[in-house]
């Protein structure tokens, strides 16, 4: 006797399977998708790399700072009618983060008060200003947009995608040249200042770093999630690893994996893109902190 | 303390002259009555006017073989369009629509489908009455319209109601008016879902 047998799932499996493939097709056949996937990436690789030092600086919060003073900037550069906010928001932003990062340990207001305040201070002058004098007619649109990103990254032009390479490509180059010397400043300021190197120049272009990153990432998360993207990996990394190097290394492939991914399921499952890309990185943070869990008791 | 300032201008004035190289181009508000949605996108917009090709007006463009629209897929009532936006999710919807207001010459030619609802106005200074289907991004705080023109039909009676949810199938065109070039649907069909 013939036996008969037949998965009813079968057929239902290659169609949603050519269905889910046809849709990526034509998803990644809109250059703007590329676009998102190349600045995405950069972004995140930065990022990560700057984070491992600012945490250890316990500057995890400095991210946020800046990224609500690039807001109020964003602002400024709305009211003054810019058509490009950038000459606005680099300099602006550049200049309280060296402010932040170099007055910190002398200034009469301490590091993470100077923060809050710059923080606070500029969302409020930012959000005023933008209720002042509108640019649109949707200010609570353009403020969701500034602040959680919304799906600006799905919306960058070629040029925009031309000025990250340009700045990852000098971050970069940047953190690989003076690997050395940032690892000097992380861990110990005093003792390379009396090694006769000049530790505020190092700070300086930390500095100058970090603004850049978070200009780039407002692009990607959003103002009020780049801390996340900076935050996450190098937590993620310093779970399981524990030289500089190799948690360096490891948050800059979290990092990568995690806005690949995210990007991927938001134009997929047309998820917000920069809230997307950091549940990712909040889901591997737990992943590690269990993997830490096993690493630790065997050693 | 002098010299911190000192190196952060010096620093924010190179880092002017590096983001002037990449400088974008300028973009007005649109003042035209046609303009996309309530100048929501205002931005878009006028690039997109400023993008458009100066041609004659509801004189369709050569259409440019982008990758975006090389496939024609089978839409959902079964009729082939170069760009099903029915099929797609929120986010991607928003990002195509956006791109059709800053490369609308890429766009220019191709059926369209999209979903969305009605929104009709006149604007001050005109008696011209615009038609849009607005369709929201993601996180529903921004939207985005598209005029669509749908031929032989009088208003009220052969439109919805205001924030009906639509379906408008046509082809994309544009039209010059007030010495400015706007992008809008030449629809065939508009269907209340």
């Amino acid at each position: 006797m013939r036996t008969y047998r037949k998965n009813p799932w079968k057929g239902r499996k290659t169609g949603l399977t050519n269905e889910f493939m046809a849709k990526l097709q034509l998803y990644f056949s809109y250059p703007f998708v590329w676009y998102a996937l190349i600045v995405g990436l950069l972004i995140a690789l930065c990022s990560s790399l700057l984070g491992v030092t600012l945490v250890l600086k316990r500057f995890s919060y400095i991210g946020d700072g800046l990224s609500h003073v690039a807001f109020g900037a964003m602002a400024i550069a709305g009211v003054l009618g810019l058509t490009n906010n950038m000459y606005v928001v680099l300099p602006i932003t550049v200049i309280s983060a060296v402010l932040l990062l170099r007055t910190g340990q002398n200034a009469k207001i301490n590091g993470d008060a100077a923060i809050a305040m710059i923080s606070v201070g500029a969302l409020a002058v930012g959000y005023m200003l933008m209720n002042l004098f509108p640019s649109s007619a949707n200010i609570s649109g353009d403020v969701c947009t500034t602040l959680f990103g919304s799906t600006s990254i799905l919306t960058l032009k070629p040029e925009d995608v031309i000025l990250c390479i340009i700045m990852s490509v000098i971050v970069i180059a940047v953190f690989l040249l003076f690997y050395h010397k940032i690892f000097a400043v992380t861990f110990d300021e005093n003792f390379i200042k009396a090694a006769g190197v000049k530790a505020e120049g190092y700070n300086l272009l930390i500095a100058i770093i970090t603004a850049l990153i978070i200009v780039l990432a407002m692009n990607l998360v959003g103002s009020l999630l780049i801390s996340a993207l900076i935050i996450f990996p190098a937590l993620s990394a310093m779970r399981v690893f524990r030289s500089f190097r190799s948690v360096i290394i490891c948050s800059a492939v979290i990092s990568v994996i995690c806005a690949g991914v995210g990007i991927f399921t938001s134009i997929m499952a047309g998820t917000p893109v920069g809230s997307t890309i950091v549940v990712t990185d909040i889901a591997v943070f737990f992943i590690f902190c269990i993997v830490s869990l096993f690493t630790r008791r065997k050693a | 303390m002098k010299k911190t300032a000192k190196a952060a201008a010096l620093t924010a004035a190179a880092l002017l002259l590096c983001s002037s190289c990449a400088q974008q181009p300028a973009a007005k508000a649109p003042d035209s009555p046609s303009a996309l949605i309530n100048n929501i996108m205002s931005e878009a917009a006028a690039q997109a006017s400023e993008a458009a090709p100066k041609a004659s007006a509801t004189t369709a463009a050569a259409p440019e073989t982008t990758a975006a629209a090389a496939e024609t897929p089978a839409s959902q009532d079964g009729t082939a369009v170069d760009i099903d936006l029915t099929q797609m999710n929120s986010t991607m919807i928003y990002s195509v629509i956006y791109d059709m207001m800053i490369n609308p010459d890429s766009y220019y030619g191709k059926s369209l489908l999209v979903d969305g609802y009605f929104d009709t106005m006149v604007y001050d200074g005109s008696d011209t009455r615009y038609f849009f289907v607005v369709v929201p991004d993601a996180t529903a705080c921004c939207v985005q319209g598209l005029e669509f023109i749908l031929t032989g039909a009088s208003y009220p009676g052969d439109y919805p109601e205001v924030q009906d949810d639509i379906r408008v199938r046509g082809v994309m065109d544009c039209y010059e008016e007030a010495g400015q070039m706007y992008t809008y649907i030449r629809a065939d069909s508009l269907t209340k879902i």
